[in-house]
């Protein structure tokens, strides 16, 4: 076997067996042809249409016109037109059975995650190469410059890859074909934001002239909270995205819970540098902010959670003390996942304190702290309602709401407990006070006058929720041991690890 | 390789859906799995496929805990489901080649192991044809060529003749077959008896997640076993007075006269069949023939189920 045959044969073995597979499908099938041809068809049309135009040889902004229309019909294809096939093919495909077949092989969920991605990004440079002659063409028009060209075409690479991962994700949803058009349709909103989001910027980078600016740390700095909150969307769609297709029985959190706290570090240090470099104390204020809001919806996914381990997962818990706490923190389950999010809570209030002063700053803004306390009632509101509704769930509805629905009772008792209220005041009392608001948890967002209030009342229901919840808790805990260490479930119970 | 079930229980909420199922499949063994729908032959085969973990008990593949091994578990068992998997614009040989390279077999023997399961599920003829094409015989060779890509020692089949026409039966029969005489233990659920009780070697009869029966055919069919237990008596003449004398003698139940033979359902062992036969000859019936009613498995099945569901 020569060179060149081994290197081809540890290529053809190497490769995500899924990209295979995708690719060969899409070749195969109609859809994407028939979408290349109209592609090349309007991108060679805009082009001619261009070059006929008798304004042209006096219009010094044709090469900019041109490629931004050419640029739109590329974000067309790329932002929606293969990310909802994409994500529609693997909605067909993936009934469970297929998820299961899968399963049994070697291939891990995180391959087929990445595989589908991979496939579907291979499909959209595709249409980006086929494009990539035309678009370069417009240099030749004048109005715009090669560099601004090429870094246009790669930063609406990440809009194309969100709206991929926005796809595929709703794809892994675990629902009925009825209900997965539904959100599908639902979904379509924030596919059409980044595409519109998308054609904005392309037009906005080219009117600055962003060929002459890419090399500014100005530009760098500025786009730094973006990059970041965009790695973090992707990032945390993979992780959804990979447990959502895992086996029920496997440690499905872990992923997300590991990427949401590395994240959550590597964004705070990253916060912390820009803020010392010009950024100012804003910049981190903003942080803890956004990341005290981002952390409520893990409160409420984590009492959604299974209450025990398989055996399986019971086999990797660490035997010693230390490596047994870590585990409970951040493997699937109810109690550990709480005190996961509790904990980041804590310290996203804690650490930037210390990072403000250790960068010589002297405050978060100007309002920050009535933010601030809007985020931590909204906080505190989430874990109230959450450790209720799983209370209800637990005493009142086990057989009727399974663990994995409890989110569904929280939003509702949410709703209810800001609703129910004022209307009851109003039909009871005549009294339209704002005290009946009381059980809003965005009362404190919403309101400065009622900010006090909102806080200690939200304190008080969540704290009085926690003491209540402590004995379930506890129960967790002392049955998260290693497999063999601890006692079976008792029958009856959601076990093991299903979580409904 | 020898697939030991050890009192399989599992729960969803309340319900029971395997309640303390033991079994054995030995190499080169065909064992049918016999159930009402919802009695727990899915949930068993989804554990032994390591696609659910059981709430107690455990599987073993030759002492190995399945549990705690389920890599080792998927390297030695192949699953048939009833149904092939929606794949459009994909091939049969293509298909194959994706599951083959999911299984991580490299490109070297890939394409020999692919054509020769080609061979062996007679799918050559069609293996450029587009999966979705295919009609239900056709696919369910294909899933057969899928669970045999790794070479399993383990075949689990979940109701593989479902919805296919006679010839396709008759031909995954033979395929079954020939993979038991090469060694591979496999287990079958089916819901059409006769064709199991055709190429198994033992059954297992559950419902409502518990096994009710299970051993080797002869075992389960067997008079002793059966809940109707009888003898059939084929006379040379007179079988309609023979029917009549019979029900006169100590011990009969019951007789009843089916062609050219007498069904007779008597009380005790042998000793007392072979009194009740020296008494007929004493009364001068020509006898032919004179031996145990076997039960059927459909009758079996119809015996010991209930026909609930949970």
């Amino acid at each position: 076997m020569n060179l060149l045959s081994r290197a081809y044969t540890w290529i053809d073995d190497t490769l995500n067996p899924i990209v295979v597979k995708e690719l060969r499908q899409a070749v195969q099938g109609k859809f994407i042809t028939g979408i290349l041809i109209l592609f090349l068809f309007f991108q060679i049309g805009t082009l001619a249409f261009s070059l006929i135009d008798k304004a042209a040889t006096s219009n010094f902004e044709l090469g900019r016109e041109t490629f931004s229309v050419l640029m739109m019909f590329v974000l067309l294809a790329g932002t929606l037109a293969v990310p909802v096939y994409s994500g529609y093919r693997f909605a067909t495909e993936r009934s469970d059975l297929d998820s299961d077949l899968l399963f049994i092989t070697t291939i891990t969920p995180q391959a087929i995650i990445r595989g589908k991605f991979l496939a579907a990004m291979a499909i959209v440079l595709l249409f980006y190469c086929a494009s990539l002659p035309y678009m370069t063409i417009t240099y030749f028009f004048r109005g715009i410059d090669l560099l601004s060209i090429f870094w246009v075409v790669l930063f609406t690479l990440a809009g194309v890859g969100l709206n991929l991962a926005i796809c595929l994700f709703i794809a892994c949803l675990p629902m009925n074909f009825a209900l997965r058009v539904v959100v599908g349709l639902v979904a379509l909103m924030p596919l059409f934001w980044v595409f519109g989001g998308s054609v904005a910027l392309v037009s906005e980078f080219l009117r600055m002239g962003i060929g002459a600016r890419i090399m500014t740390w100005r530009l760098w700095a500025d786009l730094l909270p973006a990059v970041i909150f965009f790695v973090f969307v992707l990032g945390m769609l993979y992780v959804l995205s990979v447990a959502a297709i895992s086996p029920a029985p496997t440690n499905r959190a872990f992923g997300i819970r590991r990427f949401a706290t590395v994240f959550w570090a590597v964004s705070l240090v990253g916060m912390t540098f820009h803020a010392a470099n010009g950024g100012g104390g804003r910049a981190l204020g903003g942080w803890i902010i956004i990341t005290t809001f981002v952390l409520c919806p893990f409160i409420v996914g984590a009492v959604s959670e299974r209450t025990w381990c398989g055996r399986r997962v019971a086999r990797t818990i660490p035997g010693n003390a230390l490596g047994r706490r870590f585990a409970f923190v951040f493997y699937s389950g109810a109690a550990g996942g709480l005190v996961w999010a509790l904990t980041l809570l804590v310290l996203t209030q804690v650490v930037p304190v210390v990072a403000l002063e250790a960068i010589g700053a002297t405050d978060f803004g100007s309002n920050f702290e009535h933010d601030r306390a809007g985020v931590i009632a909204l906080a505190l509101y989430t874990l109230g309602y959450s450790l209720l509704g799983a209370m209800i769930r637990r005493i009142f509805l086990a057989d009727r709401v399974p663990a994995a629905y409890a989110w569904f009772l929280v939003a509702l008792l949410a709703g209810i407990g800001g609703a129910l209220p004022p209307i009851l005041g109003f039909i009871l009392f005549g009294s339209d006070s704002e005290e009946w608001l009381l059980g809003n948890p965005f009362l404190a967002l919403q309101s400065s006058t009622w900010r006090e209030s909102s806080l200690l009342f939200s304190a008080g229901f969540a704290g009085v929720m926690v003491l209540l919840n402590l004995p379930w808790m506890k129960a967790q805990w002392d049955h998260f041991r290693p497999f063999g260490d601890g006692e079976a479930a008792p029958d009856g119970e959601e076990t093991p690890a299903l979580p409904d | 390789m020898k697939l030991e079930v050890r009192h399989l229980r599992r729960t969803y909420g309340a319900t029971r859906a395997l309640d303390d199922v033991s079994f054995t499949i030995d190499a080169g063994r065909i064992v049918g799995f016999v159930g009402p729908n919802g009695a727990g032959k899915t949930t068993t085969m989804r554990i032994l496929a390591t696609l659910d973990e059981p709430t107690s008990g455990d599987a073993l593949l030759d002492g190995v805990s399945l549990l705690e091994h389920p890599e080792r578990a998927r390297a030695v068992v192949g699953y048939v489901p009833d149904s092939l998997p929606v794949h459009r614009d994909i091939t049969v040989h293509e298909y194959l080649d994706f599951f083959a390279r999911a299984y991580g077999i490299g490109r070297a023997r890939r394409e020999s192991l692919i054509q020769s399961l080609e061979e062996f599920t007679n799918l050559m003829n069609i293996r450029e044809k587009m999966l979705d094409e295919l009609s239900k015989g056709m696919k369910q060779r294909v899933s057969l060529a899928r669970a045999l890509i790794h070479d399993p020692q383990i075949l689990l089949m979940d109701e593989p003749a479902a919805g296919l026409d006679p010839r396709a039966r008759i031909e995954l029969r033979e395929l079954v077959r020939v993979l038991a005489a090469r060694g591979k233990g496999i287990l079958i659920s089916s819901h059409i008896l006769t064709e199991l009780a055709e190429i198994c070697d033992a059954a297992l009869i559950i419902e409502q997640g518990r096994l009710l029966r299970s051993g080797s055919l002869e075992e389960i069919t067997s008079p002793e076993k059966a809940a109707g237990r009888g003898i059939l008596i084929r006379v040379l003449e007179r079988a309609p007075q023979l029917a009549e004398a019979l029900l006169l003698l100590p011990g009969v139940q019951a007789a009843r006269l089916v062609g050219q033979e007498v069904e007779v359902d008597v009380d005790g062992d042998d000793r007392a069949s072979a009194a009740l036969l020296a008494e007929i000859v004493r009364q001068g019936f020509p006898v032919l023939e004179f031996r145990p009613r076997l039960s059927t498995l459909e009758a079996v099945f119809m015996n010991v189920t209930q026909g609930d569901v949970q």
